[in-house]
C-alpha cells in the first residue's frame, strides 16, 4: 500500500494531489511534504484527493494537522475531489465541518 | 478462519490482504472492501498501539467467524490490558472532533462504518466482535 505526491502551482496557489492510500505507514510522508509547502510560505494550499482510495484516521489526523498549521500562518488549505468512500469518511469524522472542500480542483480554485 | 499476527503495525496488511482475497472470490462490491480495510485498519492499529507495552512480543487473533455475499462478521481477540473502545463517547466525538484523543477517531470511524459492534472480557483477553452488512 503505497501513497504517491504531486507537487505543482497555479499562479500563487500551490496543489499536491495524492494517490493511493493514506495509512498509518504511509501518511507520515504525506505529513512531511504538507509541512513542508507550508512552512515554505505557501498560503493557499490545495489538496486534490482525485487518486486517494483509502483512508484511515492516521491520514485524517495528517491534514488536521496541516489545517492548524496553515490557520497559524494565515493561510488556507481547501481539499478537492473526495471519491464516496473518502467523503464518507470524512462526514462519519466531521471534518466536511472542519474543512472547505471541493467537488474539483476547478472550483477549489475560484476565489481563492 | 483464524489468523495470529503480531503486535506490529506491518502485520495489519496481512489480515486485510487475507480478507480481500476472500472478498474477490466472492465478488463482494469494492466499496464494502475498502470500509472493511479501515475498519480492520483502525482497530488493529488502535490494539498493537495502546494494548501492549512492547511491540512484536505479543499475538493478536483475528477470527473472520462467517463472510458471505450479505455480510462478514470479525472477532478481533488481544491479551492486552482491559480496553473497551466502545467507552468512547461517540456523540460528542463528532463535535470535538479537532481535540479528539488520538485512538479515538478512528474509534468513532469503526463505530460508524459497522452494523454491529460489541465488547467482552473473558479470560483476560479483550474481545471485539464487529460485522458489516453488505446492502
Amino acid at each position: 500500500m503505497n501513497v504517491e505526491l504531486n507537487t505543482y502551482s497555479n499562479n500563487t496557489i500551490k496543489i499536491l494531489a495524492i494517490s493511493g492510500e493514506m495509512n498509518a505507514n504511509t501518511s507520515s510522508e504525506v505529513d512531511n511534504r504538507l509541512t513542508n509547502l507550508i512552512m515554505g510560505g505557501n498560503k493557499k494550499l490545495i489538496v486534490n484527493l482525485a487518486g486517494l482510495n483509502y483512508i484511515s484516521s492516521a491520514g485524517l489526523r495528517v491534514f488536521l494537522s496541516a489545517n492548524k498549521l496553515i490557520k497559524k500562518q494565515n493561510g488556507e488549505l481547501r481539499i478537492s475531489n473526495l471519491n464516496d468512500l473518502v467523503k464518507e469518511v470524512f462526514e462519519i469524522s466531521g471534518f466536511t465541518m472542519i474543512f472547505s472542500i471541493y467537488s474539483d480542483e476547478k472550483d477549489a480554485l475560484k476565489d481563492f | 478462519m483464524h489468523y495470529i499476527i503480531s503486535n506490529n503495525l506491518n502485520e495489519i496488511s496481512k489480515i486485510q490482504q487475507h480478507f480481500n482475497t476472500q472478498s474477490e472470490k466472492l465478488e463482494i462490491d469494492v466499496r464494502w472492501i475498502r470500509k472493511m480495510n479501515i475498519v480492520i485498519d483502525e482497530i488493529l492499529s488502535n490494539i498493537i498501539k495502546y494494548a501492549y507495552e512492547e511491540e512484536n512480543k505479543y499475538k493478536i487473533e483475528v477470527i473472520i467467524e462467517y463472510f458471505n455475499k450479505s455480510k462478514a462478521r470479525l472477532i478481533f481477540i488481544d491479551e492486552g490490558k482491559f480496553f473497551n473502545p466502545l467507552n468512547y463517547s461517540h456523540k460528542k466525538a463528532i463535535k470535538n472532533v479537532e481535540n479528539l484523543e488520538e485512538g479515538g477517531l478512528g474509534i468513532h470511524l469503526v463505530v460508524n462504518l459497522v452494523n454491529n459492534i460489541e465488547y467482552k472480557r473473558n479470560s483476560d483477553k479483550n474481545h471485539l466482535y464487529v460485522e458489516m452488512i453488505f446492502d
